[in-house]
């Protein structure tokens, strides 16, 4: 089409800070809140998220066939040995690539990563530790399907603490571009900060009848998102007391009921939403996808920081299509230049879906997921949303 | 540069250069018309007495007040050299302008040139149509080109002139090329003559005093509008310069009074300040971006304006006392530099007032983030720096440069731990008598604002050392900027600079008698409150500033003409 | 061959064309002929379209729902369908294929009604209207006509299709244009600042702290517009009225005395 333009996004050439993650052979232990500031005096604490990615733990147990396998991969696995390895000599390099590529396509020139539930393919690998970041999400340690879930395994945490929900984890723990290596996160991590710093995904965090940062039973907490460009130093780091504005759309400033324990913010369950529109490029103000981060029973935990920040998780159950949401904008680019083999991921995705069960189908459609999420301090303007007017 | 479009450009260039000098066909005279658009100049041109090379933004203003604020100017301009331990202004009356900057001036007219005469907007330029608009026209080229060389101008064109230009209308419309492209061609010569890129100070003699000059009126006009205005003459002031309202001191008072009062002396004094306070030197400022990274080009940007707000709001919306400016706590901020202030902006776009709290040390312009940046080093605050700016800029007292062979080592070593104050620091260095003459003038004035760093950021400690602001000027002690500002307020050297600079300003020189001059001007000053509006009617209307005392100039076009054989049929 | 590249975003059509979402402001209508039975109706202060029925017509936004599904236009199937009904197309109408990036075939052939207002895909019962390309429109079973109860739901799925009217042609000098304000038309500057004038006879003491609009002093004007030499800067009148501007585009920030330039 004529019209149409092709913005290619490569994440991982962003230059952006490195996330230090928590690895498998040194858990990090909870530290007491030491020398934490002093609480603010009108009881209000803005935060602007510099952080938002999936929590990722990198144990050594996770993944022992591998990494998950790419569509390439997968693709040679479908051939006889004699012919996968006559494909492998690198004069037929361009036969195979002719081939691995074709292998995203189906009837009527779908591609995989637009349609993945239209290819049968089997679930890609999976996390196979024990341990993993996130937050119990169903009040349950044990792993049995109850009220609208489905049966699934619990993580334990870094820390030790049982009952941690985070299928998504589970099922794309072992993809290169979310679990990196050695202590480094994927390129995910990397795409997802770069966008809050374009404004794309701006989220704020506005804390109110804060008493105390040790202990306080009752705090407002509104999560919303920003219309606002983050602002950032040279290197792209957020600088902290910096403006920004909750935005006018009602339906992304999320009001939650939190308290206070022991220097850590924990909130009462709800819905959370917040945009997450892919328009990422060299124009920002292009609004092409929009969608949304949807999570249902979803809580934050925050640990207050002696710098100011705060650092913690936000967990609840995503629609398994969110997950996969940036391969399946990509589509056919996703497949044939990432390399995702985005059904294989999608089947994963399905097997582990541990929410939201579909009472006529007994499948889950939700799956429970952790986001890693630090905050810096900034100065929030609050925005009530508009009254609805009623025109019924 | 090659082809026919670039010879053409050429030529237009030097024929505008060498119009005067130029044997032209006499102008198609227009129908009798009240209109004195369309009139071309009734007396002689006067002696030239001085030129000042329009500045950036007085270019700009005058394309936008001429042609509308849709006509955009797109170009590097070649800067002013400032003298040093002067203004800009006095620069601008000493300026040429290189081969490099005619160039650019030359591409600036030609777009301009191309705007006004672009198909969807050419109407509304001319009063009439072409006969064939591919084919040259001299009445309709004279009648679409005399207004506007009244404007560009700032006078009636003469006889000569409108021939001359009429006359390159028409031969930029002959091959194969049509009558606009003649007119582009035409007015793109104008765009780049000494007669518009200088504001020419033409005299004529003086009445009152026989034998010497004053000003006439065309260039009383373009006086008093580039002074208080920033920009050129209006129509009003032209008119009152056609009918010679301007020489008569009380029909000038009565103008300048009306134009002080207008709200768009705001861009006079934004155009003064910017040059009393080295605003230029905001374009080159650097900043470490590993010691200061959250310096960033949006700062950067907002820094001089945000200083120009403050001063706009004392003392042309508040009409506040001038002295006030170094004391006030109110200011204006925006997004950019919240975090600076550590404040919060609410309002997303735009800038919004904010008033500094009591006891907070921002208080004054020299709380202000944007002196403290420019006057620091790239990686570390100055308290030499910044009290030389003080004692220069703000009271005209100018300080020597150091001597060449003066050991930095103390002064530079920020991470010393011995020296861990810039205070200490400069007191190791000072133990060199050399060197402690001079920054005895210096520190005691920048010594009180280091608790703002090398952007202007506040800080409590340096090195994890208290920072001591103690401070003395004119034999007060004070503390911190607060202090500062007002043992600045409170000295006579401080009122007396302003009003000296706003002479300066006006005139593009020196007064005869500097002292006297300011001292006179100063206690004007103090009697109108210290008002800058005050001020600013004080040099415009006063006889001194209008009369013309050193020995008239050559023509111009004897001074820019880079060869003397080039005729006006040379054309290449 | 694997890159590192965690995803690839296949940006497609400019803005304009896929303005409709309720965050987005609306786009204009080409002013080409209505399917048959939809027309405009006023619901409280926006006009929208509307179905032979009366009933609010709502687009389901292709862009909201990708990530969700693997073929937008059929995204809204089975138990959806209760709720929702497609506009359906007459049988005979020519259908386009939804644009690749939305599951199309990327290989179809691009017909001349693609970039119509109202074009025809096929949708999850058939035939089915699309409003600005990426538009499926429906409406909401049991909804009362005259009455906008789904804005928005869904994560910005669904919008209601508003009726904007194609911006009027106007001849104006200095960069002014028409730009939609609260249902109708105004003048702005090329900054997008209201243009505006005084109310009544004479201008009075009131417009003198206005901030002029200015022209230039070499100009003469044009059709209903006129240039007023004389003031501070010179200025532009408007049927011999003088233009002032205000910051931004929000008429409740006209002074009273003032009233906006109306095309």
């Amino acid at each position: 089409m004529q019209n149409h333009r092709k913005l290619i996004l490569l994440l991982g050439a962003l230059p952006l800070t490195t996330s230090v993650l928590a690895q498998g052979d040194a858990p990090p232990k909870p530290t007491a809140p030491a020398a934490l500031p002093a609480p603010p005096a009108n009881g209000e604490m803005g935060f602007v998220v510099s952080h938002f990615a999936p929590a990722i733990y990198q144990g050594k147990e996770d993944c022992p066939q591998g990494l998950a396998a790419t569509l390439r991969e997968n693709y040679l696995q479908t051939q006889p040995v004699g012919e996968r390895t006559r494909l492998l000599e690198k004069a037929n390099e361009k036969e195979l690539t002719a081939r691995w590529t074709g292998y995203a396509f189906g009837p009527d020139n779908i591609n995989i990563c637009t349609h993945p539930d239209k290819f049968d393919r089997p679930p890609q690998r999976m996390v196979q530790g024990k341990v993993a970041q996130g937050l119990n999400l169903d009040d349950d340690e044990g792993g049995a399907a109850a009220g609208d879930t489905c049966g699934h395994a619990n993580f334990t945490g870094p820390a030790g603490e049982p009952g941690v929900d985070n299928q998504m984890w589970r099922a794309m723990g072992c993809v290169r571009t979310w679990r990196g290596v050695d202590g480094t996160g994927g390129d995910i991590v990397k795409g997802l900060t770069q966008f809050l710093v374009s404004g794309e995904h701006s989220q704020v965090l506005l804390l109110s009848g804060v008493d105390s940062l040790e202990n306080d039973p009752d705090v407002t907490v509104i999560y919303a998102n920003s219309e606002d460009r983050a602002v950032v130093d040279s290197r792209q780091n957020f600088i902290p007391g910096a403006s920004y504005s909750v935005t006018a759309n009602g339906a992304h400033r999320n009001v939650l009921k939190g308290r206070i324990v022991n220097g850590v913010l924990t909130t009462e369950p709800a819905h959370i939403r917040l945009k997450q529109n892919w328009g990422q490029g060299s124009e920002r103000d292009i609004r092409g996808r929009r969608n949304e981060y949807d999570f249902t029973r979803a809580r934050l935990r925050f640990t207050f920081q002696p710098d100011g920040s705060i650092k913690g998780i936000v967990g609840g159950y995503q629609p398994i299509w969110n997950v996969m949401a940036s391969a399946s904008v990509g589509g056919e680019g996703a497949a044939t230049t990432a390399g995702y083999d985005c059904a294989a991921m999608y089947a994963a995705l399905k097997a582990m879906a541990d929410g939201d069960r579909d009472p006529a189908t007994g499948q889950c459609r939700r799956i429970s997921s952790g986001m890693e999420a630090w905050a810096v301090p900034a100065f929030i303007t609050d925005r009530l949303p508009q009254p609805k007017v009623a025109q019924r | 540069m090659s082809g026919p479009f670039c010879h053409r450009a050429r030529w237009a260039l030097l024929a505008g250069l060498l119009l005067s000098a130029c044997t032209v066909e006499k102008a198609p005279q227009t129908a009798a018309t009240p209109d004195a658009s369309f009139a071309p100049l009734k007396t002689p041109l006067g002696q030239v007495a001085g030129m000042r090379r329009l500045t950036e933004a007085q270019y700009r203003n005058s394309i936008a007040d001429i042609f509308g604020p849709d006509i955009k100017v797109a170009g590097r301009f070649e800067p002013i050299v400032r003298p040093v331990h002067e203004l800009i202004a006095t620069g601008a009356s000493a300026s040429t302008i290189s081969p490099a900057g005619l160039e650019q001036f030359d591409a600036m007219a030609r777009n301009i040139a191309a705007q006004v005469f672009a198909p969807d907007r050419r109407a509304q330029f001319m009063p009439c149509a072409p006969r064939d608009a591919a084919a040259p026209d001299a009445d309709c080229a004279a009648r679409t080109l005399m207004p506007i060389g009244r404007y560009l101008f700032r006078r009636p064109m003469t006889q000569e002139e409108i021939g001359a230009f009429v006359m390159m209308a028409g031969k930029g419309a002959g091959d194969g090329q049509g009558f606009y492209d003649g007119m582009q061609l035409a007015m793109a010569a104008m765009l780049v003559s000494p007669q518009f890129l200088y504001i020419i100070e033409s005299a004529e003699p003086d009445p009152a005093a026989p034998g010497s000059l004053r000003l006439d009126n065309h260039a009383r006009a373009a006086r008093l509008s580039y002074l208080l205005w920033n920009t050129t003459p209006n129509e009003a002031l032209l008119r009152a310069a056609d009918e010679g309202k301007l020489t008569d001191p009380a029909q000038l008072a009565a103008i300048a009074q009306k134009m002080v009062r207008s709200p768009r002396l705001e861009d006079g004094v934004r155009a003064f300040f910017a040059d009393m306070l080295l605003f230029e030197k905001f374009d080159e400022m650097a900043k470490d971006q590993i010691v200061y990274p959250r310096f960033n080009p949006d700062v950067a940007s907002a820094l001089s304006e945000q200083m120009l707000r403050m001063i706009v709001d004392q003392l042309v919306t508040r009409q506040g006392d001038y002295r006030d400016l170094f004391t006030t706590r109110r200011t204006f901020i925006n997004r950019a530099l919240g975090p600076l202030y550590q404040a919060k902006v609410s309002s997303m776009q735009g800038w919004v007032p904010y008033e500094f709290g009591e006891g907070d040390d921002r208080a004054g312009l020299l709380g202000q983030a944007g002196f403290l940046a420019l006057y620091s080093h790239s990686g570390r605050s100055s308290p030499t720096l910044r009290g030389r700016a003080i004692r220069e800029l703000l009271l005209c007292q100018p300080v020597p440069n150091p001597p060449g062979n003066v050991n930095f080592t103390a002064v530079q070593d920020v991470g010393n731990k011995a020296m861990p104050t810039a205070r200490i620091r400069l007191n190791a260095h000072n133990s060199d008598p050399v060197c402690a003459a001079c920054h005895k003038i210096t520190d005691p004035l920048g010594l009180p604002l280091e608790r703002f760093d090398g952007i202007g950021a506040f800080r409590r400690t340096e090195n994890a050392a208290p920072i001591d602001t103690a401070g003395v000027f004119e034999g007060t002690a004070f503390q911190g900027n607060v202090g500062l500002g007002q043992a600045l307020a409170a000295s006579k050297s401080t009122t007396e600079c302003v009003a000296g600079r706003a002479f300066q300003y006006a005139t593009g020189r020196m007064p005869e008698d500097e002292e006297a001059t300011a001292m006179a001007l100063e206690q004007g000053f103090a009697a109108d409150g210290y008002r800058i509006q005050a001020l600013f009617l004080r040099v415009a209307t006063m006889a001194d500033a209008y009369r013309v005392s050193t020995p008239p100039l050559a023509k111009p076009q004897v001074a820019m003409m880079t060869s003397p054989h080039i005729r006006e049929g040379d054309r290449p | 061959m694997w890159r590192r590249a965690a995803a690839i975003l296949w940006l497609a059509q400019p803005a304009a064309l896929w303005a409709q979402a309720a965050d987005l402001p609306p786009e204009a209508a080409s002013g080409e002929p209505l399917p048959a039975g939809v027309s405009i109706r006023k619901v409280g202060d926006q006009s929208v379209y509307v179905d032979a029925h009366g009933r609010t017509l709502y687009g389901m936004d292709m862009r909201a729902v990708t990530g969700r599904t693997g073929h937008q236009p059929l995204w809204c199937s089975g138990d959806c369908l209760t709720q929702w009904t497609p506009l359906a197309a007459p049988a005979k109408a020519e259908v386009v294929s939804a644009p690749p990036e939305f599951g199309g075939d990327r290989k179809a052939p691009r017909l001349k009604q693609d970039g119509a207002d109202w074009i025809v895909m096929q949708g999850p019962s058939g035939p089915q209207w699309v409003y600005k390309r990426v538009n499926l429109v429906f409406t909401h079973a049991g909804e009362r006509p005259g009455t906008i109860g789904h804005e928005g739901e869904d994560g910005l799925v669904w919008n209601s299709l508003k009726y904007v009217p194609a911006a009027p042609k106007i001849d104006a000098p200095a960069d002014v244009t028409a730009r939609l304000v609260d249902g109708r038309y105004l003048l702005v500057d090329g900054q997008g600042n209201l243009l505006v004038t005084h109310k009544g006879k004479a201008c009075g003491t009131a417009c003198a702290d206005w901030r002029v609009f200015p022209a230039g002093m070499a100009r003469r004007g044009m059709g209903a517009w006129t240039v007023r030499p004389d003031g501070d800067r010179a200025q532009w009148a408007y049927r011999d009225r003088p233009v002032f501007t205000i910051e931004g585009d929000d008429p409740a920030d006209i002074p009273a005395e003032a009233e906006p330039l109306i095309p």
